[in-house]
This record gives structure tokens, sequence and C-alpha cells, in this order.
């Protein structure tokens, strides 16, 4: 180990061409990376600043930045330096394989090694590439030839690398400088591949009402580079915006929050941003996934409950689970104290003998301080809802009465509450009405209906409504 | 140079590996996704919590502790770890493997050396060479150079091979779960680390067995228990929870296998486009699906029905009745068993003697359309109540029916059962019935004649389901009509070797 270790170390000036490795790079690496920062936003895109120290000589320079990440946004790159002036900056993808190097030798002159089959005698040949065409095409002497034509084996050996030719994506950078020696110069870029949410453990204890909640940040690199002992900061929020006026983009119904929150979190903000900063360097290894606490909260107040939501007009044959619901805040106040970034919650309680068990997930949005969220966690072994349409008939052209009945039961002993949402009634048509119903319902938007129902404990409830639409 | 390497040594923060949990605990959650029935043993799409016990040193100061022998499953971004004096500074999961291509991909500007084998001798040569490109992540062939000058690998048609010093560091050879921690000073702890894994999958399978006099039916029910890991957990304290939960899909890294292609340049000669003979050659046997798969347990579930299996041993006594999980169910399997990797396994779920049923043949029909000859559903009703024998939570499963013919079982219905909470209504499938069937004809426009008959020496109980939900209700009947869930129902008794009709109209 510790020789592969060496002989790691003796080889990295071959990689970082243009200085040896940057002082805080771990042993083990050859990594050309200097002092790093990277930002890291949820869309998949990160800042990476990295300030490498160069020994410029005075006037024009061409420098290479190895080791940067290879998923790259070239156009996005971005140069500092004192008393230096960028001229141009390049991005160079032509790669290096036997292919490129092939044809970027046409007209040049190779070294062909061929081995005898019986004996093993090597003869060597110098000989032109004519053309590099589905085959390679030579001009040994005054004969042309076809690599390989005879299927028996040729060493093929070019004198040297084209310069255009480049192991890895590379940046180059041509440079004047005003004056000789070394200095810090900063490079910034954007790139893909590394993204991060948060996730959340949270521990729900049903009899004392109480949630506690464990925040991490997840982030995860495939850009195919590893970044070394980087500054980290992570930034809740979409950075790419629709701007594009009069074009509605359509966002999908939130339904784990309840009411967004009108509280700041007590965390550094950058705009309307929150800014999630690690408290250590790290190294970000390519393929990782790395998590980090952010957020530690002990026995904030949450409730459980139950939703069920009926399309327009539907009938079950069988019972239907209703979906239990966590409900919390994240209010200083009785809540979590602080702004949520996106991200998956699992949710546990403890069974009987107090060990931990999982009982959903859900995906919860960024959400500000002081919001009111509701998870839906799964379905309800005990508690189901069968809706049924018992009367559909036309009073009119433009009149119809529409009976429901929903037979809620409850398995569980002791009482539940359901909240019951009938989907899709025509609020919109200033006509549509209730003209009957065994409970109080409310009225929530322009196509929804919603019941408070009380479901006794081992009982049934029935409720019963009566519409009145236009169709 | 010593000297030097312990003080690069020093730097690095000591490893802890952990090679394998002390005591282990499984609770399997079925796929939510997926209907009643069976398993799909190829591709299991319910998941586990594993909660792990290890025993473990942790020195002073700054450690990195790492997981070995986790499922290959585990969502990396569950995992929970506690125990720890020092806390936890970061977890990572990293997954590059030591593969070919990673190899390669990370000797990239060192030395290797290559070897060359002479076909007519066998001799070998050996010379260092260095790597100078891997491009297009191993899709675009090894360019390294050596005393010559440069060269690609094993576009020369010799046999080549790369010799390398040592592997790059960050490889392993499975995902590896690692934690940074700080302890405050040496000790040896137990850390509890607890995660959720894909890769399992669990369903419930019933076996009613109608008693000779046609009343009640003994209603069992095992769980199948599927490990679709790499990963043995053995002398696990097994739990299972019955119910459905939201679960949301993981955008994991996954630990994909870069393939080393060997690419050359152009390689076409003057003869390279002849056409060459294809030779039919038969394509190779399907590969049997479930080769890798062991089915333990006493009850042997088979793909295709059976129409008679030997009397199976009276089943162990099932485990207590489930404890309320929030909304779900969690059953405990009584004794820690062994979940073998890759294998599919049953313990007891329930067992219920005598469970009242009623047998109904049914049928539904639309109101417009003309009907002939159509064959009854045959269904057991069971109501999920103390009195009628059964009164606990019936989870999701496949339902397999039996009946005694001189002692021999014979199969007579399968289907599926859903979550069944107590107090609910149960419906056990029980095949189909030429005997009993149903015709409508249309009289007129709007009038309808249902005719229903029984070619059985025993009478039945037929209920057929005439029109969709809250569809006006039908005039003129010659039977009264019951609205079950919003449908028109006729009920009826239908006598041995007799047929019964009824008339309807929708006129309005």
């Amino acid at each position: 180990m510790r020789f592969a270790l060496m002989i790691g170390l003796l080889s990295a000036a071959s990689i970082a061409e243009t200085q040896p490795p940057a002082s805080n790079s771990p042993p083990g690496s050859t990594t050309a990376q200097g002092d790093l920062s990277v930002t890291i936003y949820n869309n998949n895109i990160a800042l990476v600043q990295d300030v490498r120290r160069l020994d410029l000589p005075a006037g024009r320079t061409r420098q290479s930045f190895a080791d940067v990440s290879a998923a790259i946004r070239p156009e996005t790159v971005g140069l500092a330096a004192s008393d230096a002036s960028v001229i141009e900056q390049n991005f160079d993808y032509d790669l290096l394989s036997p292919t490129s190097l092939m044809q970027k030798s046409v007209g040049d002159m190779i070294t062909l090694i061929r081995t005898a089959p019986m004996t093993g005698v090597e003869t060597r040949e110098r000989a032109k590439v004519l053309a590099v065409n589905g085959g390679v095409v030579l001009q040994i002497g005054d004969r042309i030839e076809v690599l390989r034509d005879d299927g028996l084996p040729v060493r093929v050996v070019f004198d040297h690398v084209p310069e255009s030719l480049r192991a890895r994506p590379t940046l180059s950078v041509a440079l004047d400088s005003r004056r000789a020696g070394p200095r810090p110069v900063t490079l910034s870029y954007l790139s893909n591949g590394l993204a991060w949410n948060a996730d959340y453990v949270a521990l729900f204890d049903e009899k004392a009402g109480t949630i506690d909640v464990q925040g991490w940040v997840t982030l995860r690199n495939s850009t195919g580079t590893s970044f070394y002992n980087a500054k980290t900061i992570l930034v809740a929020g979409e950075v790419g915006s629709n701007d594009n006026a009069g074009e509605v983009s359509y966002r999908p119904v939130r339904r784990t929050l309840k009411v967004a929150g009108t509280e700041s979190a007590a965390r550094e903000q950058l705009g309307d941003f929150y800014l999630y900063p690690l408290p250590e360097r790290t190294t970000i290894a390519d393929q990782q996934t790395k998590q980090v606490s952010f957020l530690d909260v002990k026995g904030a107040p949450a409730t459980s409950g139950y939703e069920y939501r009926s399309g327009w007009m539907a009938t079950a044959g069988q019972p239907q689970s209703a979906s239990s619901v966590l409900r919390f805040s994240n209010a200083a106040k009785g809540g979590l104290g602080d702004a949520l970034p996106a991200g998956t919650v699992r949710v546990y309680m403890r069974d009987a003998r107090g060990d931990p068990q999982f009982i959903g997930e859900n995906r919860i949005d960024h959400t500000p301080q002081g919001s009111q969220l509701a998870i839906r966690t799964g379905d309800a072994f005990d508690v189901k809802v069968q809706p049924a349409m018992t009367s559909r008939t036309r009073i009119s052209d433009n009149h119809w009465r529409t009976v429901m009945s929903y037979t809620l039961t409850n398995a569980k002993d002791k009482p539940v509450t359901v909240e019951l949402i009938q989907d899709g009634v025509p609020w919109w048509w200033t006509d549509t009405r209730i003209s009957s119903e065994s409970l109080k319902s409310e009225k929530r938007d322009a196509d929804m209906t919603v019941w408070q129902v009380p479901v006794p404990a081992n009982g049934k409830t029935i409720v019963t409504a009566t519409f009145e639409t236009r169709y | 140079m010593l000297a030097l390497a312990a003080i690069l040594a020093s730097a690095v923060a000591p490893s802890i590996v952990s090679a394998r949990p002390d005591a282990v605990a499984l609770t399997l959650y079925r796929a939510p996704a997926r209907a009643e029935g069976q398993i799909r043993l190829d591709a299991l799409e319910g998941f586990g919590l594993v909660t792990e016990t290890r025993l473990l040193s942790v020195p002073a100061g700054d450690a990195v502790l790492r997981f070995e022998g986790v499922a290959d499953g585990i969502i990396p971004a569950s995992a929970i770890v506690t125990g720890l004096p020092g806390g936890t500074i970061e977890k990572n999961r990293d997954a590059r493997l030591l593969s070919p291509f990673n190899l390669v991909d990370g000797t990239l500007g060192r030395d290797v050396t290559i070897r060359r084998t002479e076909r007519a001798t066998g001799k070998t040569r050996e010379e260092r060479a260095t790597i100078v490109a891997v491009p297009n992540r191993g899709k675009g062939g090894v360019v390294m150079r050596t005393s010559e000058g440069i060269e690609t690998w094993r576009c020369p048609g010799l046999p080549e091979k790369l010799l390398f010093d040592g592997v790059p560091p960050g490889l392993s050879a499975k995902p590896v779960l690692s934690l940074r921690t700080n302890s405050p000073r040496a000790a040896r702890v137990t850390v509890t680390l607890t995660y959720l894994s894909s890769g399992f999958d669990w369903n419930a399978s019933y076996v009613g067995r109608v008693s000779d006099k046609g009343n009640t039916i003994d209603l069992t029910a095992w769980a199948t228990l599927a490990n679709g890991n790499a990963e043995a957990f053995p002398n696990a304290s097994v739990k299972i929870v019955a119910g459905r939960l939201q679960r949301r899909s993981d955008r994991e890294i996954v630990a994909a296998v870069e393939k080393l292609a060997l690419h050359c340049y152009p390689q076409d000669t003057t003869t390279s486009n002849l056409p060459v003979i294809q030779r039919y050659e038969p394509p190779p046997p399907p590969p049997r699906m479930s080769d890798d798969i062991v089915v333990t347990g006493v009850l042997r579930r088979q793909d295709a029905p059976v129409f008679s299996v030997s009397a199976p041993p009276a089943p162990p006594p099932p485990p207590p009745p489930p404890e309320d999980l929030g909304d779900l169910k969690l059953y405990r399997v009584p004794e820690p068993v062994t979940v073998a990797p890759r294998a599919q396994k049953q313990v007891i779920l329930i067992a219920q003697p005598r469970v009242r049923f009623e047998k109904v043949y049914c049928f539904t029909l639309p109101s417009w359309q003309a009907v002939q000859d159509q064959p009854a559903a045959i269904v057991l009703r069971m109501t999920n109540t103390e009195e009628s024998g059964l009164g606990i939570p019936l989870p999701a499963g496949a339902t397999t029916l039996y009946q005694a013919r001189d002692g021999l079982p014979m199969l007579i219905g399968l289907g599926t059962l859903r979550d069944t909470a107590k107090g609910e209504k149960a419906r056990l499938a029980a095949g189909e019935s030429n005997q009993v069937v149903a015709a409508q004809e249309r009289v007129d426009r709007e009038r309808r004649r249902v005719s229903l008959s029984n070619a059985n020496p025993f009478s039945v109980t037929v209920e057929v389901a005439l029109g969709g939900a809250g569809e006006r209700a039908f005039t003129g009947t010659s039977a009264p009509l019951e609205r079950i869930d919003g449908v028109q129902t006729w009920r009826v008794t239908l006598p041995s070797h007799e047929t019964v009709a009824l008339d309807y109209s929708t006129r309005e």
C-alpha cells in the first residue's frame, strides 16, 4: 500500500503538467485542484471555485487546467489572476483514442513492428499513413498496403501524441501576464452532476402527540470527478426560473403543504435562497452519496389524521382505505422552527417493544418557516370509506340531481375523524348547490366539498349528500 | 521515504471496518403498487427495514467507520446510526467499484507493466508503459506510452496483458457505507445501524379448506417472505408489516460498472467486406428463471394449478394477532429465522378453523345489452367478525380454496383478498359455474328479461347486479330490487333444476 502510495505521488507530475499537486490535497490522490469551494444547488448544478497557485511567466502563455469537473459547462468558465488578462479560453474535447490518434497521423510517418508468426522475430518498418477510412491505408517505401490486411499481428508505434488530442476534456486558457512570478489564480465554472436534497427522519410518538425530526442534507456526485477538501455550501432553491412572459408553467397541487409560512428562519440567506454551509471542509468523491446533519428537533407537536378523496360520481365496489396523514408545523412556536429544504420525509414509529419501525414516506417541497404540513404516509388498514352514487336523475334539461352516500368504517378501538373530500363538484356554476346533507360541509375551492366526519370506535358513519348541478 | 509515508498516513483518519452485524432485525413491507396476487421473484418491489447491532471499538479523535455486509439494496439516504459517543459528522456511500474499467481509468497517468506473449513459443516479454488516455469512459480504447513511442493497447492483434502495481485508491468490491465520527475517548460501543433496503417483498397466501358439510372453511394464511439481496440474514428477528405505505422513488447513484471496450483504429482490410456465410444455430434454451431461488417452508407454491395434492401436515401454531403500528399492522415471527439470500420462505400467519361463510353466485349485467349463457362467479362471502369465526385483520394476498373429495383435497378456486379490517366483508373467489347461468334478452327498446337457470341438484343463492351505480330506478320489475353499493341488485334463491325470470324496464 505504501509502495503504491509513493508511486502515485511520484507519477503525479505526469498528469498535472502545469503544476504540482495542491498542498491541501489528501495523500494518495494526484489532483491538480487547488483551494476548492463548491456551491451546490438542488437542480443538478453546482458552482465550483478553484484557487490554484500558478507560476506565470511574463507575456503570453497557455495554461491548461486538469482535474476540473468532467461535467463542466465550459461556456461558464471564468478566470481571474492578478496582473494578467485572459486572451482566450478553450475547452478541448478532442479526446486521445486509438482512432483519433490514427486519424491525426494521416500524412505522418509511423513505425510498424511485425512479429513473425513461427519464430517471433521482430522486423521494423517506417510507413506513411495515407488515409484512415474504414481501414488504414499505408505507404511503405513505394508499395501501398492496408494495415493488417493479412490478419497477422502488427504493432503500430506513433512517434508522439498530436498536440490537439487530450486524455480528458481539458480547459486551457491563454493568458497575458504583465509580470513573471507565482500568484493565485481563481478559476470558477458551473458543473452539472452535483445535486443535493434533504432527507428527514421523523420519529412519531402517537400517544404523546410529538415528533422528533432529524434533517440530513444528502449530496450526490455523479460528475465523474472527485472534489478534494472542498469548502461546501448547499443552496436551497431553484436557480433556474421560468421568466417567459405569458407562459404559465403548470405546477401540480402540493398536497403536503397546507398553509405556507411567513416566518424567516435563522439561517444565512442569499437573496431568496437559504444557505446550508457544511461545518468542515470535505472531500466529495466521485459516485459518492454524502450526508451531513443540519437539523435535530425533539418533541415538536404532531397529530395523525385521515383523509379520503372521492372523485366526482365515483362508486367503489369495495371499501377503500383512507390515507393516513401526519400533520405538523415548522413554525418557531409549536413546530420544528426552521425552513425545510425539499426532500423526503421518512416517518418511523416505535412498535410495542420500543423498536422504531418505518410507516411511510413522502416528499416535501422547499417549505418556508411557519408552514403547516400534512404528509400522507400511506393507507389506513382499519379506516375505510366506500363512496356510492345512489341515484342520479335529470330534473330538467340543465338540472341534474345526484345523491351520494359515503360509508365510513373504523375498526380501531378509538374514535377517529376523517377528512372526506368530494372532488370535482362543479362549483364554478353559480347554481350548483347541495340541497341536503347529513353533515355540514365546507366548500374549500371551486371543485371541492369537505366534511370532517367523526367515526366512532369499531363503528361506522354514513354521510349522504344531494348535489344539484347543471350537468 | 518511510518517514514520509508515516507522516502521510497520520494525516488520514484511521479507518475501522465492521465486517458484519452481530445481531439483525428485519421488518418486511409488501410492494405498495403490487396487486394482491403473487410475488414476482425476479423483480421484488417491496422493501425491508434492516436494524443491525454491531459491536466495535472506536478510537479517540477523528475516525472513519466502514460498515460491510449491509444489504445490496440499501437506500443510503435512509441510514440512521445511533450509539456513537462522538455522533456522526458525515455519512458516505461510495459506489466506485473495483472493475476492469476503474482499474485502467484509475491508473491513468501512472505506470503499468505490459506483458506480451508470443503465440508460437509461449515466451513472454514485459515492459513498463504509462497509460496516456482512456477516453469516453472506457468506450474509446486505451492509449499508452511505451519505450518505443505511443501505442494502442490490444490493437496489434498480439496477446497483450496489463499488470497493475496496485488498486487505485477509493475503489471497493461492493458499495460501501462509511461514517465519520469524532469520539471524545476510545470506547467499545454497540452501534445500531438502521436502513431501508429494496429487494424484499412479502405476500399473504391464504389456503381455505371447505368442510365436508360445506358450511364452514378452515382458513390458514402463510406469509411468503422473499429476499432478493445477496446478503443472508441469519437468526434474524423478523417482523412483517401489513398495509400500504406511501413510497417515493429514490434517486440513488446506481453502482453501474462501466464496460471497458477495446476500441481500435479502423481495421477494415481489402477482404473484410466479403460476405460471411451465416450458419443457422438453434437459439439457446430460455434460462430457467428460478434456478437460483430456493423455496423453503412446508407448503410449496406451484405455478400451475394442481388438482390434487396430498394432505399437508398440520401447520405450527400461528403468531399472536398483530399489533397496531400507527395505521399499519405489525406481525412478529415468534422465533428467530434465517432469511437466506435470493430465497423465499414461508411462515404461518393465521389459522382460523370453522369460519362461517355464505356461498353466492354472482352476475353483473349491463342494462342495455343482451347476454347469453353467462356463467356465474362463485364467491364465498365471510364477515370478518368473531361471530363468524374470524374477527382479525386479514392482510392482502392470494387465495387458494380446496374441497375434499374422498379425503383428497381438490382445488376449487384461485383468487385474491384485499386488506380486510375487522368487521368488514371478505370474499374468496371459488371459480366459475357453468351449472348456474344467466341470460338477458331485450324484449323491446326498454324492457329486459333476465332468466337464471340452475342445473345443480341443490338450490343456490344468486345475486344479479343490474346496470351501473346511481342508475335511475327501473320500473315494472317483477321482483323487488335492492340497491347494494348504489347498484340495483336482484337477490334470489334458485331451487335445483329450475329457471326463474325477472322483467324490468328502463322507461321513466
